[in-house]
């Protein structure tokens, strides 16, 4: 079998299935007693292991066979789950990870596995004490007898599925009009790939012949394979327990039927029973549910009304990530495009064509907004490796601490999210590292021993803001002074005047990091620089407030989406037009000629209060046809960049449009002061300022004139 | 010897040609829009379709003065790394020439300019330079940022 065409979703659910069983590890060192989640982690072994056979990968096939022998183990209490258990699991999963990553990338030289298989091997003899594994994990002594035991109670009977009282009543009815109640559990074969498909087909046909009350797990959980082998049902029809076999043995990949007769009578009770409060919990729910599917069934049973369909989980398509880039593309040009046949209406000044083009922009605009919101993807993405990462820095550094995880649910744009996960992995590992404690320190200091890390995201405005905290050390400021001394960066002086807000902008240059010893996690001088310019690539923001002493809280402001904006277009000179992001623009204001006051060469304004410095975009760009400004008034435009504010003056102000970012050639990459360019209504390019650059080009200006001058003294 | 299928075109009266392999497409030159601060050989940037692509004067980077604000033709070229429209002044033809009618450029020229040659196609009494793109778009080469002399 070609399987070449399935590679991509094998790796998708492969991925899954892996990240389920590392959160569920995870939770299984919290809780080594939670049955459910060692039937979680059992589940995803099990279903990756028949994948990836399936797939011909039969080292990650046989690598997951063995992790499920001790899974399997486990959930027997047959082995305990020790700390270094946990570990062998955990590089389990890395390998598959990394196997993973091979396959994806088409490379063929998968990591080896046979040690970790033997480890794992040798763990499982150990505890087990068994002679040999054999290749079937059940051929263990103590595993078979468990495994008799649970096939003889089986086979004496199906333990009967609660229902509701009112399903009783209801089943009770149309048993008296002769349908026969039966309860049936399938068991598929073992090597089954598409569980989900078989239940369907199982389910489907039950349903062609009469009318299924109940199944369990529900129909959402199969649609998903959130269920192991097999799965149980309640089945109304005028057909007897062999023809109900024949029909459902008729589907390849049946291992077994168990049919018996549902205790209807013995069961009237138990329907009075459910309605106590330890009753069954799931089949108060599917009552409702039943009674509302009851009117359907009745008139003939069409398939839009079959369980599988009727879910209430959205049905979702897997689209490929490029298709959506290209959608999100196409779109772009169609903003575009409006834009110039808006400009073309206001040109021609026709009123049937305006408003069309009226219309036409409200359903861009609900496309575009569509689009956005098919290429949003919660943060969780980015989050749910981190619990993980945390766990095992804690063991590396022999710290205590906690991760707690809030809004894993917002969502952003797919490219922002590819993005931000290595700033976050620095500033993880930087509250680990240096920002919470040892535990004996901690005890010392009267806090509790073990650390937090709060990681939350949220949605403000049209930016999520994302939140790293903790209740570690806290940033001590005089540090920092004396560092940035010693290492050159500012004078003593300086140091003196610097306020704290200064202070810790610092750690975000290049070359500073104040630990107090190098580690193998953090405190290469290489970190928070780099999470700096990565986030400002983004146009996102990053803020840091500490105490001393309470901890330390990093704040990341990140857009929504990096692809389309909103932007005052101004114009400089005669005929050049720039775009500005408006999210930079604090207030557009006049100022006279007298306002502006000219220091050292550097032209400054006062604004409510405060010196800022104002640059004539014109001069900057050396605009060949400047305007004169003979007047007294010009037009300033104030903006804030890494929480400083900056006045542009401009010639003319043309308007607000919303733009769409595209992204310079590489040969004009490096030509500061924009961010990419965007295409006008009229088909002309605009540059698109990048504020930050500017404001930096503003201060590197500043201080060569200063420089100059200082010269220029020293020579007189 | 295989033969060598070349694009021709004028600028500053002097005949250049690239491989008919890297151009793209020949377009009315459209509004180009300047990039402040650029290396001076760059225009600016123009819109192809949606796309952004930077337009260069070919005589600025090779030196020899620029190319007159009358050029109307844009020939769009393709290298593995960049995409760009070159701004002529007039397309002669596409030619096939034999790779034996290519000279190398060393021979000819010393004035500098070699490098950014492939080498120096004959036909007839006409000499051409054929282009190499490749090091014209180089970022590493140190005439990338010259200024734009003032024509």
């Amino acid at each position: 079998m070609d399987t070449s065409q399935y590679l991509g979703i094998f790796v998708d659910e492969a991925k899954e299935h892996i990240q389920n069983m590392n959160e569920g590890l995870l939770a299984l060192e919290q809780d080594p007693e939670d049955e459910s989640t060692i039937e979680v982690i059992f589940r995803a072994a099990h279903t990756l292991k028949g994948m990836s056979a399936t797939m011909g990968f039969d080292s990650i096939a046989e690598l997951t066979h063995a992790m499920e022998n001790v899974f399997d183990k486990i959930r027997h209490a047959e082995i305990k789950v020790t700390p270094e258990t946990m570990d062998t699991l955990f590089k389990c999963l890395d390998s598959l990870e990394e196997f993973l990553a091979k396959v994806a990338n088409g490379e063929e030289d998968y990591p080896d596995v046979e040690g970790l298989i033997s480890d794992l091997q040798a763990r499982l003899e150990g505890r087990a004490e068994a002679a040999a594994i054999a290749e079937e994990d059940l051929a263990v002594p103590g595993a078979e007898e468990a495994d008799d035991k649970a096939r003889a109670e089986e086979a004496a009977l199906l333990e009967p599925i609660l229902l509701g009282a009112d399903t009783l009543r209801e089943m009770q009815e149309e048993v008296q009009k002769g349908l026969i109640p039966l309860q049936i559990k399938v068991t598929l074969d073992e090597n089954c790939v598409l569980k989900s498909a078989r239940a369907y087909l199982v389910i489907r046909n039950l349903e062609e012949r009469g009318q299924i009350v109940k199944v369990v797990p529900p129909v959402e959980e199969l649609e998903e394979e959130k269920f192991d082998l097999s799965f149980e049902l309640v089945y109304l029809s005028y057909l007897n327990k062999p023809e109900v076999r024949s029909v459902i043995e008729n589907i390849s990949e049946i291992a077994a039927v168990d049919i018996i007769e549902y205790p209807l009578a013995d069961k009237a009770k138990a329907g009075a029973e459910a309605d106590k409060p330890e009753g069954s919990e799931p089949s108060q729910v599917e009552t409702d549910e039943y009674k509302k599917e009851t009117p359907h069934q009745d008139k003939g049973r069409d398939h839009k009304s079959s369980p599988l369909h009727k879910s209430k989980v959205r049905q979702t398509v897997r689209v490929d990530i490029e298709k959506l880039d290209g959608l999100m593309n196409l779109v772009a040009e169609l903003v575009i495009n409006r834009s110039r046949l808006a400009q073309i209406g206001v040109d021609n000044n026709q009123a049937i064509f305006n408003e069309t083009i009226g219309e036409l922009a409200q359903i861009t605009t609900d496309l575009q907004s569509l689009v956005m919101k098919a290429r949003m993807v919660p943060i969780d993405q980015v989050f749910n490796r981190f619990p993980r990462m945390v766990r095992d820095l804690s063991r590396e550094l022999g710290k205590e601490i906690n991760l707690v995880i809030e809004g894993a649910e917002t969502e952003l744009d797919r490219s922002v999210v590819d993005e931000i996960g290595d700033p976050l992995v620095h500033l993880l590992r930087n509250a680990a590292d240096h920002g919470i404690e040892p535990p004996e320190e901690r005890e010392r200091l009267g806090k509790p021993r073990s650390g937090t890390i709060k990681l939350s995201a949220r949605h403000e405005g049209n930016q999520v803001v994302v939140e790293i905290s903790d209740d570690g050390a806290g940033i001590d400021y005089d540090k920092i002074r004396r560092k940035a001394v010693q290492k050159g960066f500012i004078t003593e002086d300086e140091a003196n005047n610097l306020t704290n807000e200064e202070a810790a902008k610092l750690l975000f240059k290049s070359g500073f990091s104040t630990a107090e010893k190098v580690t193998d996690v953090s405190g290469r001088g290489v970190g928070l620089d780099v999470v700096a310019s990565k986030i400002q690539a983004l146009n996102g923001t990053v803020d840091l407030e500490s105490e001393l002493g309470k901890g330390s809280t990093f704040t990341i402001k990140l857009p929504l989406t990096l692809a389309i904006i909103q932007a005052l277009l101004v114009k400089l000179g005669k005929n050049e037009v720039y775009a500005l992001p408006l999210e930079n623009i604090e207030e557009i204001i006049n100022i006279t000629k007298d306002e502006l006051k000219s220091v050292q060469g550097q032209k400054y304004i006062l604004y409510r209060g405060q010196v800022i410095p104002a640059i004539d975009l014109s001069e900057l760009f050396e605009v060949p046809d400047a305007v004169e400004h003979d007047q007294a008034k010009r037009t300033m435009v104030v903006i804030k960049a890494a929480g400083r504010r900056l006045g542009l003056m401009v010639d003319d102000l043309i308007g607000q449009q919303e733009i769409v970012i595209k992204s310079l050639d590489n040969l004009i990459k490096d030509v500061e002061g924009f961010a990419g360019a965007a295409i006008l209504g009229d088909g002309t390019v605009s540059l698109i300022l990048d504020v930050l650059e500017i404001a930096a080009i503003q201060k590197r200006l500043a201080k060569e004139t200063g420089e100059v001058q200082e010269a220029a003294c020293t020579r007189e | 010897m295989e033969n060598l299928q070349i694009v021709v075109f004028k600028v500053g009266g002097l005949e250049y040609a690239v491989g008919i392999e890297q151009v793209q497409e020949i377009i009315d030159r459209v509004e180009i829009t300047r990039v402040p601060h650029a290396p001076g050989f760059i225009l600016g940037v123009f819109n192809l379709r949606g796309k952004i692509v930077p337009a260069i004067d070919l005589l600025v980077r090779l030196g020899l003065g620029s190319t007159s604000q009358d050029a109307q033709i844009i020939v769009e070229v393709s290298t593995e790394n960049h995409t760009v429209g070159i701004l002529v002044d007039d397309v002669i033809e596409t030619t096939e020439v034999p790779a034996t009618d290519i000279e190398p450029p060393s021979v000819m020229i010393g004035d500098g300019n070699q490098k950014y040659l492939k080498g120096i196609v004959k036909k007839g009494n006409r000499l051409m330079s054929l282009l190499d793109l490749d090091a014209l778009l180089s970022k590493e080469d140190s005439a990338y940022t010259g200024e734009r002399q003032v024509s």
